[in-house]
């Protein structure tokens, strides 16, 4: 039997379809009446919403813990001497400025007083005087009065050393500054210094991190200081937060989606070959499901946005969503793409037979 | 347009659909390509398709005098059973082949609406066409291939699943289209053989006829 080699020429496949019109293709075959893909489209309107839904819960539950965990004394940093004996001095106006560091809440220094009486609640309760930057509320009244001494609405008439004071009931303060059992007046025009400087931290700051760079900024006398956090955590809740697995949950949405949208797409193989059978080119199908999958894709991407902004005032950090999102539409295009990337290089004969 | 098949073989690994086979489908005229199941009809229509390499053997296209190999862009193929876009409409399942001629979205609806009217179906274009019979979404398949513009028409069992009064009326259409096309049936459907111009036998004791 004679052999030879089959030698024929073949021209490249000119793509003639305009891209307008693969737009119009891929509209129609993703959210035309009844479209096959529209169970796709509807599992990106789910995934979408559940990748930020699942983003506000954490949120949520790190801010629960976060709020408990600062009532608890977490972030409170009281900054006095290193050795206790040889003090430290620590001037007034360096400790209030730190209430204008970022990541503080408020910052002051706090001097010892004597114990005093403020008739009728208290008999020889002890006091201190604080900055206002440190307690904002001791720059309308005379005297905090802490809650467990008195438990009086709004501002009221308190008899303190034989005088009358204005005073308040100080309001709910975090673990370890002590306004809940002392009486707090305001300093004194001659209080320019003192042996510690307490700061409160915002909730999403870590005191370990910040407590040096606080240091740096206080202008001290005598003995170095060092801080104290009144309640440290062993594992910090927002480091624990930022290698959560669930983190990678718009991620893996998006892998399951592609997959799905995948599987969807290969039932419709049969459709796909009459794009072929009626000459269309492999690159121009390919361009088809491409924008197939972005069209779903970015139907997922825009859900995940819109629930954002409906749940913005849920969310702690609304870029994490938005980082979320991309992740989510770029996976589900990407993975669906790539599965389906073989569909425009089969013969497309064997395309039409299959079910 | 011309096809010639010149000792042509199609195998697959150890088994041999076909072999030393040659033939010759005239312009202008509908051709049966006839044979039993797995004489490699399908196979060698694949061939001249440009869709699947033969194995042995050459299939030469003459264009208007240019001679060149099978070329998927002059094909414009109707298949076996009822490939269609189910749920969009009729003239969609059309404008898909007019579209990918590069023509515009005026023309491409005007070529696909008179190629619906060629094969009676202009009345259905705005229905979706998993609405229609089997013998409707076969006319609609050679619809498609009329608005795609080719010059070579390839159709694979195109009676299957018809019955004998949608199988003539396919046929009448397809001898209405060989003014624009070159037409190459696979079959063994006798009404399509017996209302073709030529007919093309496969199997080594089958000789080519007219």
């Amino acid at each position: 039997m004679p052999l030879f080699t089959c030698v024929q020429k073949r021209r490249p496949v000119p793509d003639s379809w305009r891209f307008t019109d693969l737009t119009r293709e891929g509209l129609r075959n993703v959210f035309g009446r009844s479209a096959r893909l529209l169970p796709a489209v509807a599992l990106a309107g789910v995934l979408g919403a559940s990748s930020v839904g699942v983003l506000a819960l954490e949120q949520a539950a790190l801010n629960t813990e976060i709020s408990e965990l600062a009532v608890q004394g977490r972030g409170v940093v009281f900054i006095s001497e290193s050795s206790p004996d040889r003090p430290a001095s620590i001037s007034r106006s360096s400790c209030e400025a730190l209430a204008d560091t970022p990541g503080v809440e408020h910052a002051g220094i706090i001097i010892d007083a004597n114990r005093a009486d403020a008739l009728p609640f208290a008999i020889d309760a002890p006091a201190r005087r604080a900055s206002t930057t440190l307690f904002p509320d001791l720059g309308d009244v005379d005297v905090l009065v802490g809650d467990t001494l008195a438990s009086q609405q709004g501002p009221f008439r308190a008899f303190v050393y034989g005088q009358p004071f204005d005073a308040l009931v100080a309001p709910p303060s975090r673990e370890g500054t002590g306004t809940a059992f002392t009486l707090t007046f305001p300093l004194l025009p001659e209080d320019v210094s003192a042996s510690r400087c307490a700061v409160l931290l915002e909730p999403l700051v870590s005191a370990p991190e910040m407590t040096s760079d606080l240091i740096a900024q206080l202008g001290i006398r005598g003995n170095t200081v060092s801080g104290q956090e009144v309640l440290s955590t062993p594992v910090d809740p927002t480091s624990s937060y930022l290698s959560r697995i669930g983190r990678f949950a718009p991620l893996a949405f998006g892998v399951a989606g592609g997959f799905i949208t995948a599987i969807i797409t290969r039932t419709r193989t049969s459709e796909l070959a009459v794009y072929r059978l009626s000459g269309t080119s492999r690159s121009s199908l390919l361009t088809l499901l491409a924008l197939e999958n972005l069209l779903i894709a970015g139907t997922a991407a825009a859900v995940s946005g819109v629930a954002a902004l409906l749940l913005l005032p849920q969310l702690l950090d609304p870029a994490t969503a938005a980082i979320g999102g991309i992740a989510l539409g770029g996976s589900w295009a990407l993975i669906a793409t790539l599965a389906s990337v073989d569909i425009p290089f089969r013969r497309p004969t064997d395309l039409a037979k299959d079910r | 347009m011309r096809v010639n098949v010149a000792d042509a073989s199609i195998s697959f690994g150890s088994f041999t659909v076909f072999s030393h086979f040659s033939a010759s489908f005239e312009a202008g005229r509908v051709t049966a390509l006839v044979g039993p199941s797995g004489s490699g009809k399908s196979s060698l229509l694949a061939a001249m398709a440009g869709y699947m390499p033969l194995t042995r053997g050459t299939i030469n296209v003459d264009n208007g005098g240019v001679s060149h190999g099978p070329d998927a862009d002059l094909v414009a193929w109707v298949p076996q059973g009822s490939n269609a876009l189910a749920r969009r409409t009729v003239l969609d399942n059309v404008l898909i082949a007019s579209l990918s001629d590069g023509r515009s979205m005026t023309d491409a609806v005007d070529v696909a609406e008179d190629s619906l009217a060629q094969v009676g179906l202009a009345d259905r274009s705005g229905e979706q066409a998993r609405r229609l019979s089997g013998g409707e979404l076969q006319r609609v398949a050679i619809a498609r291939a009329l608005a795609s513009g080719k010059a070579l028409i390839l159709a694979d069992e195109p009676s299957a699943n018809l019955d004998a009064r949608n199988t003539e009326e396919v046929a009448a259409i397809l001898n209405r289209l060989v003014s624009r096309a070159t037409i190459v049936v696979a079959t063994h459907d006798p009404i399509l053989v017996s209302a073709s111009d030529a007919a093309v036998h496969m199997r080594p004791e089958a000789a080519p006829g007219a």
